[in-house]
């Protein structure tokens, strides 16, 4: 009887298939975590903290990387993964924020121009978080890397039509909030 | 002319959506309406301008090692062959350290070889000696190493012994008397030997039908 040995050669198989899927995701590294320290930073609007959220998306990616090899899916998954880290990171952002502000005095505001936009920043920023989170996430998603509607409805996994009057939505309600 | 109705178009003709004629005619004659419409445009722009700075902002320039690393550090620690390799590891040190600790205490394993090694003392040398402290073997254990000698000993456990102890030192401060004690022999006791004959009980399928009948009807 011949015997069939094929433990040998699978092992060898699913290491090449993984030496495969490390190169490829190495391949689209940079691109994905540019996307999602960009996606992060439009939540959290902080460097560190959004390199920090980035990375923990990324990791996710990767171990998730066999299932999801498809380019465009991986970056969709990864934006939607990097905006709910990015999410839940802020909320507890804002909780420190309320504690520290109950502690610490409110510094009084400069004069001049750059006063002027800080303030509006504070007011577009304020504006953003109290949108919708549906439409937010096109607000937020469709400046990144210049992403037409497109791309944003690729990455959010929505129709294009529906991206684009939530995009219009959004931006017509945060002018009202910023007149 | 009343504003009204042209209020709440003025924001939608300031983001680019698409509006009646005359909501842009009313923009451009009104000088309110007119205003409130460039500053709706004034803030969009600015809010489009911020929000492409937002989205142009890039990553710090160690922040793709540092994911690469992070990376790579969660690779090795996921290949399937440390899985296996850790536990067999883990008890390769548990089983080295125990080696070592044997090692490091022959002074007390000799002692246990040497208890072991040791004749049982006899009864009489059991009743001299001091109460023997706590041991902490087993008493099969000691049974088992005790040599094969024809004397006649009895082997009794720590309880007895501290009792047959008590005893000695009752005996020699004359406290208890010799004579006092008296040992059980067969002869001064009351139990009898009976005898019991052994059953007969015969296979039910080969005995008769009439025996049978006796059977039951016997008390």
């Amino acid at each position: 009887m011949d015997w069939l040995i094929t433990l040998p050669q699978d092992n060898l198989l699913i290491a090449t298939a993984s030496a495969d899927l490390e190169v490829e995701f190495e391949r689209g590294l940079a691109d994905s975590s540019r996307l999602a320290f960009r996606v992060a930073f439009s939540v959290l609007r902080q460097r560190e903290d959004a390199e920090d959220v980035a990375q923990e998306a990324l990791s996710r990616a990767f171990q998730r990387f066999r299932s999801l090899r498809n380019p465009d899916r991986l970056r969709s998954w990864l934006v939607r993964v990097a905006w709910r880290l990015a999410l839940d990171h802020r909320r507890g952002q804002i909780r420190r924020l309320k504690r520290e502000q109950v502690a610490a005095p409110v510094p009084p505001p400069d004069a001049g121009q750059e006063a002027a936009a800080l303030e509006f920043r504070d007011r577009l920023w304020k504006a953003i978080d109290e949108l919708p989170e549906k439409l937010r996430l096109v607000v937020l998603l469709a400046p990144i890397q210049g992403h037409d509607l497109s791309e944003v409805a690729r990455l959010t996994r929505l129709p294009e039509g529906t991206v684009k009057s939530r995009l219009f939505l959004a931006r017509k309600r945060l002018a009202e909030r910023l007149l | 002319m009343s504003c009204g109705p042209y209020r709440s178009a003025l924001a939608d003709l300031a983001v680019g959506g698409v509006v009646a004629p005359e909501v842009e005619t009313h923009a451009d004659s009104c000088p309110s309406c007119g205003g409130t419409l460039a500053t709706l445009r004034a803030r969009v722009a600015l809010m489009d301008g911020e929000l492409r700075r937002l989205g142009a902002e890039e990553p710090g320039p160690f922040f793709l090692s540092r994911v690469r690393s992070r990376l790579a550090r969660e690779r090795r620690s996921s290949l399937p062959g440390m899985r296996v390799l850790l536990p067999v590891l883990a008890i390769l040190a548990a089983v080295g350290f125990g080696l070592l600790l044997a090692r490091r205490q022959p002074g007390e394993s000799s002692r246990q070889a040497a208890s072991l090694t040791r004749p049982e003392p006899t009864v009489t040398e059991k009743l001299a000696a001091p109460p023997a402290p706590a041991t902490t073997l087993p008493l099969r254990v000691a049974r088992a190493a005790r040599p094969q000698a024809p004397v006649q000993e009895v082997l009794v456990d720590r309880a007895e012994s501290q009792a047959l102890a008590v005893l000695a030192a009752r005996l020699e401060s004359g406290r208890t008397k010799p004579e006092s004690l008296r040992m059980p022999d067969a002869e001064s006791s009351d139990m009898k030997e009976i005898a019991i004959s052994p059953l007969d009980v015969r296979p039910l399928d080969t005995a008769p039908a009439s025996e049978d009948s006796t059977e039951r009807s016997r008390p």
